[in-house]
């Protein structure tokens, strides 16, 4: 089972864009693909028209007194499954600081389902907390989605020095989003490879309203959109990422 | 906790009816889904289907997907592979798939059985957030013998309700209104078994067990044929996956049953004419030693992996030339297999053989007719295997713990003969004393075997030292890793043979005794029942 993790510190980045678009790239390649969505706002969850909803809310769920399995909804498409946001995830932490071990609780709480998973999105809410500690070693690859701006790229920075701290050593694949070749300053940016901690990913994905309209449409990019050029832009981010975890 | 499928079979002209009453009571979104195409696949023996299990495999982009399933529809395992797979061993190791589906397979190859093509239409069940709460497929299924073009539908069409995870009570709804509303019964559909009816095979129309039933009252000449034709059909039968050397037992197979019919000529005596017996058995005896070196060398390398693990890690690959040589020589030496299969004298065997099989009894002839050929089945069989099991019983009991080796193969070889009559007429007798009763022989008679299996082994992996050491230099590592194979196999051959009297005893036993009395034990000598 592989387990990446979209992530980053801001919101607003292209995260659950990105979330959704691959693991749906990942279940039509025929891998069993789940979503975990970990964000209180339950944007995925919304683009996959899953109520944000669990039962017993986040508290039993971190505490394990509930088990997975029959949290999970199947999503309109073969070999893809959602675990649902929760609008109490929003005091995970809190949760979290109430177990041993919280940062293995993911982890342990993903372990049953590698019988049935052979792939699992983790979609994070954005910022730096014992969740996504939690959710960096519980994962074997992390996704950054990145807008390109200088303030952008200093999180990465302050990404790099977590790790290292922590001592965690998964992959991290940063790739530019939201990117609008008209703004000079994007364009610059996208040329540079700049100071980064990490190796960019060579995959683009391009501002789009397409991509926008996943909110209207409540539906993978590729099912409306898949010649369009973010589509694309996915398809090779996800050739990239696949190999990583 | 997974919600299940359900099927339910119904005609094909009521599809468009109950596509509208669901539109009607539910809302829904229609979708053509597109001819999906499966292939069905088992050993030539049924080795799966025998243990219940379906295996069949999809096509998809950059590979394949095996999907396990129990003859209930569950699902036992599913699997993405790059390739289809020859052989069990071929799966990726570790693998929860590869680890059950090997007892079941073990070395036999995976061969296409079926091909079924599904045409459905898909209807979507929504909920008011126009997300898919149910899937109903409507399905209708063709299916074609491997490579043949001619498809031929099923017999009925299919609604099957696709639960999505985690929809639990719109699942219920949709089920109460096609069984309560439309009256649709539930079935379970065995798939293959459904297109195997509609290609015309029947499962399990391969065995290499010999399961004709015996009427005791029968001539035991026709008794004798009918055996003999069984087995005649199990030789034909296998000469095609023999031809293409598809896996190691169709050789074996067909070895099995040329030496039951020498053994059945040798042991049901009295029974043909004497010139029948004396020219078959001969002609048998040419077969089986004509087959017999592809035959060895198929063991050999399918000792290798049990080899390698007997030896430390750092060693292993030092038996990789032992494996290539063999290799080599098992290709020759099916080559020349084939031949024999293509000669006139093999032809020559299977056609006259059949012919004379398939005479029928030509009534008065009292004087020409062997002696036993008119007497029931019944007392010949009898008669015959009591007479070998006390030869076994006295050959066995004065067999000591000092007794040279000869002794024991002798017996192993009289042992074989009571194992084959017994199997041949086990129909006629009572199973629950006859079944017992071939359990303690096979007992004692796997001891027998791997004592004498043992000690050829020591004798061919010293052949073949000898063999290669002649033909091309070989490393010195590997005549070692071979010597401590050797060294290993004395130490099993001296532990079976310490054995031999627990199992000779438990074969002896009174109550076994009493078995063999009960079923064969010839009247006047304390009855027979």
């Amino acid at each position: 089972m592989k387990v990446f993790a979209t992530y980053s510190i801001k919101g607003g980045v292209g995260k659950t864009a990105t979330a959704v678009n691959l693991s749906y790239l990942s279940s039509l390649e025929g891998a069993n693909t789940l979503v975990w969505d970990l964000d209180p706002q339950g944007a995925t969850s919304f683009y996959f028209r899953i109520r944000p909803k669990i039962k017993g809310g986040g508290k039993r769920l971190i505490r394990g007194k509930t088990e997975l399995d029959p949290l999970i909804k199947g999503s309109d498409f073969e070999n893809l499954d959602l675990l649902p946001a929760d609008f109490s995830y929003r005091n995970l932490d809190l949760f979290l600081d109430h177990t041993k071990k919280p940062g293995t609780r993911l982890k342990n709480l993903l372990r049953p389902l590698a019988a049935e998973y052979d792939v699992v999105f983790l979609d994070c809410a954005p910022n730096i907390s014992l969740i996504s500690e939690s959710v960096f070693r519980a994962a074997d690859a992390l996704l950054v989605p990145v807008i390109p701006t200088t303030l952008s790229l200093r999180t990465l920075e302050q990404l790099a020095k977590h790790l290292r701290k922590h001592r965690l050593n998964i992959p991290v694949l940063p790739f530019l989003c939201m990117v609008d070749r008209r703004k000079k300053l994007h364009r610059e940016i996208c040329e540079q490879a700049g100071d980064s901690p990490y190796e960019r990913a060579q995959a683009v994905i391009p501002y789009s309203s397409l991509v926008e309209q996943m909110g209207l449409r409540r539906a993978p990019l590729a099912t409306y959109a898949h010649r369009s050029a973010p589509a694309l832009a996915y398809r090779q981010l996800w050739g990239e990422a696949r190999d990583l975890a | 906790m997974n919600l299940a499928e359900i099927a339910y079979a119904m005609d094909a002209e009521s599809l468009p009816e109950v596509l509208e009453r669901l539109g009607d009571r539910f809302r829904v979104r229609r979708e053509a889904s597109p001819e999906s195409h499966r292939v069905y696949y088992d050993s030539f023996d049924w080795r799966i289907y025998n243990a219940g299990g379906r295996l069949s495999v999809r096509q998809m982009e950059g590979g394949v997907i095996l999907r396990w399933e129990g003859d209930d529809d569950t699902l036992r395992h599913r699997q993405q592979l790059t390739a289809m797979p020859d052989f069990a061993w071929d799966l990726p190791a570790g693998g929860a798939l590869r680890h059950d589906l090997t007892p079941v397979l073990k070395m036999r190859r995976f061969l296409p059985l079926v091909e079924v093509w599904r045409r459905a239409q898909s209807l979507r069940i929504l909920d008011q957030e126009e997300k898919t709460v149910a899937r109903v497929r409507l399905e209708q299924s063709f299916a074609a013998r491997p490579g043949d073009g001619n498809r031929r539908a099923l017999p009925s069409a299919l609604l099957r309700v696709l639960p999505v995870k985690g929809y639990v009570a719109a699942y219920h709804r949709l089920v109460r209104f096609l069984e309560d509303d439309l009256g649709l019964a539930s079935a379970r559909q065995d798939e293959l078994a459904l297109a195997l009816e509609a290609v015309d095979r029947v499962p399990g129309d391969y065995s290499s067990k010999l399961k004709m039933p015996l009427d005791p009252a029968l001539r035991a000449d026709e008794a004798a044929k009918s055996i003999f034709r069984s087995l005649l059909h199990i030789i034909e039968a296998n000469e095609d996956g023999l031809r293409q050397d598809l896996d190691s037992e169709f050789l074996h197979d067909f070895r099995v049953a040329g030496r039951r019919t020498r053994s059945a000529l040798s042991q049901i005596k009295g029974v043909l004419p004497a010139t029948v017996v004396e020219r078959f058995a001969a002609e048998f005896k040419w077969l089986g030693g004509a087959t017999g070196p592809t035959r060895d060398l198929d063991v050999y390398l399918l000792k290798i992996p049990a080899y390698r693990a007997e030896l430390p890690p750092a060693v292993r690959q030092d038996l990789e030339p032992l494996a290539k040589f063999l290799t080599a020589r098992q290709r020759t030496a099916h080559r020349r297999l084939v031949t024999v299969l293509d000669s006139e004298r093999y032809r020559e065997l299977i056609r006259s053989w059949s012919e004379f099989l398939l005479q029928p009894f030509q009534a008065g002839q009292p004087d020409a007719a062997p002696p036993n050929a008119g007497q029931p089945i019944l007392e010949v069989a009898s008669k015959r295997i009591w007479k070998v099991y006390r030869k076994a019983i006295e050959e066995g009991g004065a067999i000591g713990p000092e007794t040279p080796a000869e002794a024991l193969h002798d017996l192993r070889i009289r042992c074989k003969k009571l194992r084959y009559l017994l199997e041949f007429f086990r129909s006629m007798y009572d199973e629950k004393v006859i079944g017992p009763l071939i359990k303690r022989l096979k007992l004692l008679q796997d001891n027998l075997g791997d004592f004498n299996d043992y000690e050829v082994q020591q004798d061919s992996l010293k052949e073949f030292a000898h063999q290669m050491m002649k033909s091309r230099k070989v490393p010195a590592d590997t005549l070692m890793a071979m010597g401590r194979l050797v060294e290993h196999l004395e130490v099993g051959q001296a532990k079976e043979r310490r054995r031999f009297h627990e199992c000779f005893d438990l074969f002896a036993a009174k109550d076994n005794r009493r078995r063999f009395c009960q079923l064969f034990r010839p009247a006047g000598k304390g009855g027979r029942r």
